[in-house]
């Protein structure tokens, strides 16, 4: 668990959701991949600037088999209800993967909230066949990291919790080129960074352009020598981009690099 | 993407500990850019920069040929994975030979088989009328580079620079020396040298360097481009 960080649990939308918080400063929620909630080191050096607000989502961890909500839209939904729930009225969004598709729907549906969205290594479009990474904890290290062996051991995960994971997914995930949400992300208004890592096999990074393509307001940054989970394998490079991002939006293309001339 | 002596490290100022890193880096961020549609950003290891804007785009698609130079098993990798071709350079044919074995068998793993023109031999090349003026010609070119390291220099470079050679293990970079002669014969001689380079290689283009170190004598040069053209390259088909 990365340092300073708490558990909660919030009330909303007839779910009780865990979360976990550190930090302070402008809100930044984040939405994890298909595998769940996990942090990383980057949670903790984003905590620095910010108040970090990583949510588990129903339906994975611990909580209840979530047989309920329908679709992405709905889960967008349901993520807006919990950082509301939190008194997050105005709030920067993160999503990983899987949960860089919520954050997307999201951000559809609250403009006025979002204040700026990063996607790391979004599955909103994906290859076709892609799957989400299963299998013992090894395997799913190779999908997930370009250098595992740099890695700690991924935690052995409960089979039962692995199987309601993978069947919420499946379920709510939607096709690898998802019309309705694609249709409205030229309407997507909050300033967008999306992240690929330049080694990720499971959503290639050529497929990054097709985000500038799609969103008008869209940056596109490639992570070298970093895999799916760009966050845990180059933490200080990934913290160092969206913080920039974050604090700067369309700016943060110009270099405030301090110089001797200019220090 | 050529590079790879160590005087290099002295030319641009680089530590030799990073080079491989910092040429890994800098050949993807080059075939990103030609391939990217549209402006992004890189966060590298030894490169960032928000903006990369290349313009205008390389006309011929698919991308001309490209070949990474290299005789370490993290340029054959390199190579196979972006699927581009390799350039060894100045070994002996049986060492390269293991060295585009290994190329040929990342390619596999990466589901590709590599076509003969995809392989290029960088070499030297000593030619002359008879076998016999070839070996006297040998006898007296350079052993020594024309502007030497000094000793603690080269001495830091190859403690530094132990080259990972794929399918072969390590050996010490090539510092202070002239390179190799790699051809050397009468015609007929390097008709047959070169086809043992093309059967243990598996080269399909073979790079030549004809020019003696520090010869100031171009009618030399002349001479042996001109053996080559009329007595070698007829019989390059048949190789």
């Amino acid at each position: 668990m990365a340092a300073g960080f708490r558990e909660g649990f919030v009330e909303a939308d007839g779910f009780r959701i865990r979360y976990m918080e550190a930090g302070e400063g402008p809100a930044l929620v984040h939405l994890h991949g298909a595998g769940g909630l996990r942090l990383t080191p980057a949670h903790e050096l984003l905590s620095r600037g910010y108040r970090v607000v990583a949510f588990e989502m129903p339906g994975f961890g611990a909580s209840a088999e979530n047989t309920r909500t329908r679709d992405m839209a709905e889960l967008a939904q349901t993520m807006a209800a919990a950082a509301k729930a939190l008194g997050l009225d105005c709030f920067n969004l993160m999503g990983t993967s899987f949960g860089g598709k919520t954050a997307l729907w999201l951000g559809l549906q609250k403009p006025e909230r979002v204040l700026a969205l990063v996607l790391e290594s979004p599955a909103a479009i994906r290859p076709p066949g892609a799957a989400p990474p299963a299998g013992t904890p090894e395997e799913m290290a190779r999908r997930l990291f370009a250098h595992p062996e740099r890695q700690l051991p991924l935690p052995a995960i409960d089979p039962q919790q692995a199987a309601k994971q993978a069947a919420f997914v499946r379920r709510v995930f939607g096709p690898p080129r998802d019309p309705d949400l694609e249709a409205r992300l030229p309407g997507l208004a909050p300033p967008t960074l999306a992240l690929f890592g330049t080694l990720d096999t499971m959503i290639p990074p050529d497929m990054g352009h097709l985000y500038k393509e799609f969103i008008p307001d869209c940056h596109l940054v490639f992570v070298y020598d970093a895999g799916h989970a760009i966050a845990a394998e180059r933490p200080e490079a990934f913290t160092e981009v969206v913080s920039d991002f974050l604090d700067r939006h369309d700016a943060f293309v110009v270099s405030r690099t301090p110089t001797v001339i200019h220090p | 993407m050529l590079r790879g002596t160590t005087n290099e490290m002295l030319t641009y100022d680089l530590n030799p500990e990073e080079s491989r890193e910092r040429t890994d880096e800098g050949m993807e961020l080059i075939l990103r850019a030609w391939k990217e549609p549209q402006p992004f950003g890189w966060q590298g290891r030894h490169f960032q920069y928000r903006t990369v804007s290349v313009w205008p785009k390389p006309l011929q698609q698919p991308l001309p040929p490209m070949y990474a130079l290299g005789t370490s098993r993290e340029a054959s990798d390199f190579a196979a994975r972006n699927h581009i071709g390799l350039g060894v350079s100045f070994g002996p044919f049986d060492a390269m030979g293991k060295v585009t074995d290994y190329y040929k068998d990342q390619c596999a793993r990466y589901g590709w088989e590599p076509e003969p023109h995809q392989i290029i031999y960088r070499a030297n090349i000593l030619i002359a009328a008879t076998g016999e003026k070839a070996q006297q010609a040998l006898a007296q070119y350079p052993r020594e580079a024309v502007f030497p390291l000094k000793d603690g220099v080269a001495a830091t470079l190859l403690e530094l620079d132990q080259r990972n050679v794929a399918g072969e293990g390590r050996r010490p970079a090539n510092v202070n020396r002239v390179l190799p002669i790699n051809f050397c014969g009468g015609p007929d001689e390097i008709v047959a040298q070169l086809k043992q380079c093309r059967e243990q290689i598996g080269v399909g283009v073979v790079d030549l360097s004809f020019q003696t170190p520090g010869s100031e004598h171009p009618d030399q040069l002349m001479e042996a481009l001109e053996l080559f053209g009329k007595k070698v390259l007829p019989h390059i088909r048949d190789v």
